[in-house]
């Protein structure tokens, strides 16, 4: 019986707690994460969907942004969460904080606005089912380096990629029942947490 | 969403606590039904009965709830946040304090930080006066704006 896996949820903004909930399906130890020390011990970190400005401007007024860039575990980015992950951003507001995780350079709101939100079926790279994606106000992968494997695309454009410790999605596998999403990220998890040890 | 309305401009969150008191006290109230009753408070509700039901079993509303209409301070925004709200709107609360920046960015982190009374002590600090209240005790009932609307 191995432990089980502790991954907190950033919780300043956007929807965490559907997050938290899929995790505590899959038998993982949630936490939401407001603070630098409640990194600490975790084996992995996902940043939800919401508001990219918001997310990021809180991440620095509550002193996260260095801890994250500190944090050793593997990381999720949904949503506004891919945009802060991002090395890029091709319409970034002045300013816009990017962690600069993973070699990507997205497009915000790449879709349109809110009335072009919109629910697919994708093709998730060695499944055999589709995987029932969600797009809000969705932002999409303009450009990826080398290194990055792109795990699933809608209309030719990357919306699931992962970078070693890095995964990013542009859509909201939180909003689903399917589950094999947050799974594969425990996946890297473990990975990344038998690379440390 | 659900917006849970308050009593706007007052800076009263005593009818803010009674609107949310309101809501989720409905809430347990139907997590405590049996199923056979659940489909007569639907009716009663005038509610589809697998709305009632997923509300009962859940424990909140499908949708997030905001709560706004008084809050004034970082630790009103607290307070709701712990009565169950998702989130806070706040509007003359801060445009009619003192200094409305340093209070909009105090009452974001309190909301954020809802349960971290020692960040709620550091931001509530220096803050300049808070909006001058009204008590919605003391106005008449044609002033009040909970009674309008259905």
């Amino acid at each position: 019986m191995t432990e089980p896996l502790r991954v907190g949820v950033l919780a300043v903004q956007g929807n965490f707690r559907e997050h938290l909930a899929m995790l505590r399906r899959l038998g993982a130890t949630p936490s939401e994460v407001r603070k630098p020390h409640q990194l600490d011990g975790l084996d992995g970190l996902i940043i939800p969907g919401g508001e990219s400005t918001a997310i990021g401007k809180l991440v620095r007024a509550y002193e996260l942004e260095q801890a994250i860039l500190g944090f050793e575990g593997a990381i999720f980015g949904t949503c506004a969460g891919m945009i802060l992950l991002a090395r890029d951003a091709v319409d970034g507001l002045p300013g816009q904080p990017l962690l600069g995780l993973i070699d990507i350079v997205v497009r915000r709101n790449a879709y349109g606005r809110q009335v072009h939100s919109f629910e697919t079926d994708l093709e998730l790279k060695g499944a055999s089912e589709p995987l029932r994606a969600v797009f809000i106000r969705a932002p999409w992968i303009e450009r990826a380096g080398a290194d990055v494997e792109i795990l699933a695309e809608h209309d030719g454009r990357p919306v699931l990629a992962r970078e070693g410790r890095i995964l990013v999605a542009a859509f909201h596998p939180e909003l689903t029942d399917d589950t094999r999403v947050h799974e594969l990220f425990c996946e890297v998890v473990r990975e990344a947490a038998s690379v440390r040890s | 969403m659900i917006r849970t309305k308050g009593e706007a401009g007052t800076g009263d969150i005593v009818n803010a606590v009674r609107h949310m008191r309101a809501v989720y006290g409905g809430i347990r109230r139907l997590g405590s039904l049996r199923e056979e009753e659940l489909y007569a408070e639907a009716k009663n509700l005038g509610a589809p009965v697998e709305l009632v039901k997923w509300v009962a079993e859940n424990g909140k509303l499908p949708v997030v709830t905001f709560t706004a209409g008084g809050i004034a301070t970082p630790a009103d925004a607290s307070l709701c946040m712990q009565l169950g709200a998702d989130g806070v709107f706040v509007g003359s609360g801060i445009f009619k304090s003192d200094d409305p920046a340093p209070r909009a960015k105090a009452i974001v982190e309190a909301t954020t930080h809802f349960q971290d009374p020692e960040v709620l002590a550091r931001v509530s600090q220096g803050l300049g006066e808070a909006m001058a209240s009204i008590s919605t005790a003391g106005l008449d009932e044609g002033q009040l704006l909970e009674t309008r609307g259905w």
